[in-house]
């Protein structure tokens, strides 16, 4: 089985409710496996790893600026690498995270990286506040899974039904409103 | 003020004369960190730099001109930069759009955009990028979205024909 490096992508913020989806990933996947996040990732880390995955909330619906500009300035280390990714929007339709998907793989066919999908992941705000936890984790399981078999994966999942994500986020934006924090 | 033209590299002036043109090269400003405090507390970007002014401008203006380099089929890093700055435009409760959930822009004035790309564009990443302007508002409310692309070399020539656009 082959290193693996999961690199936590967004914007600096986001990297901080990230690293538990990221630390779950990591346990699933039982190989030897690196958490990096952007700001601190060395050359070296990538080039002792041969798998690579990118996790990210999308931001203004495509990848987030500061991995734009780290794809920019690493295009040889990618060489020959197998990389996916673990998308996040903050609407209920996963389609949102199309976009990214799709610059990954014009990025990875330009680096000549191997781009083996990725895993997009709806309504990501409510993550924290759903009772379907076991539901986020039993997609990881899959997604890792793939990832151990160097399969290709093509995974989504969201939460709630749209009307109920539309009250329930809603409540989300409300009480973070009245929060003192 | 009627028109804006943001960009990424340096463009002749003189083709765009009624517009403010707004280099991100000379322009100061943060990063996004995505903590939404804007969209949670509804409040203005906690950064004040010069974003802060460029947002006034862009919001009486009725026309924007954005000129940029294409990347993998997206904006480069300065004008996505800009934009990710510009998520305190939305309001933060979903809504749906022909049944689609999303976030509203808080723009009241519409306004018509012109993108001009410019690079190594393949056909897919024009397309790509098409299909990401027609589903995001960046921001603003659109009334229309126009593209042209072109290689880095053409740009001027290409700047030369959209001069004097902006006089409407």
């Amino acid at each position: 089985m082959d290193n693996i490096l999961i690199i936590l992508s967004g914007l600096i913020y986001t990297n901080k409710i990230m690293y538990n989806q990221a630390y779950k990933l990591s346990h699933y996947l039982k190989s030897n496996v690196t958490i990096k996040t952007l700001q601190v990732i060395k050359a070296q880390d990538v080039e002792d790893n041969n798998t690579i995955i990118f996790m990210f909330p999308i931001s203004s619906q495509t990848i987030p600026s500061c991995m734009l500009e780290y794809m920019k300035n690493n295009e040889t280390l990618m060489n020959h690498k197998t990389i996916y990714s673990v998308l996040y929007c903050d609407e209920y339709e996963t389609d949102y995270c199309d976009y990214a998907d799709e610059i990954l793989s014009l990025y990875c066919k330009k680096t000549h990286a191997q781009y083996n999908g990725s895993l997009k992941i709806g309504a990501y705000f409510l993550l924290n506040h759903i009772p379907y936890t076991w539901r986020v984790a039993n997609t990881l399981k899959s997604f890792a899974s793939d990832i151990r078999k160097t399969k290709e994966s093509a995974l989504d999942i969201t939460f709630f039904s749209k009307n109920r994500f539309i009250k329930e986020g809603n409540k989300f934006w409300e009480k973070a409103y009245k929060s003192k924090k | 003020m009627k028109n804006i033209v943001i960009t990424d590299k340096d463009i002749p002036l003189e083709l765009f004369k009624e517009s403010v043109v707004v280099n991100l090269n000379n322009i100061k400003y943060s990063h996004c960190t995505g903590d939404y405090t804007c969209l949670k507390k509804r409040i203005p970007c906690r950064y004040h730099d010069d974003i802060s002014v460029v947002s006034q401008w862009i919001g009486q203006a009725s026309l924007i001109i954005l000129v940029t380099r294409i990347y993998c089929g997206c904006f480069d890093t300065p004008l996505k930069t800009f934009i990710e700055r510009n998520i305190a435009s939305y309001e933060p409760y979903y809504t749906t759009v022909d049944g689609i959930t999303c976030h509203a822009a808080l723009a009241q004035q519409s306004k018509k955009i012109l993108l001009i790309g410019y690079g190594d564009i393949s056909e897919q990443e024009q397309k790509m990028l098409m299909n990401y302007l027609n589903d995001s508002l960046l921001g603003y409310s659109i009334s229309s979205i126009n593209t042209y692309f072109c290689t880095e070399g053409d740009l001027e020539n290409s700047l030369k024909t959209f001069g004097g656009v902006d006089r409407g």
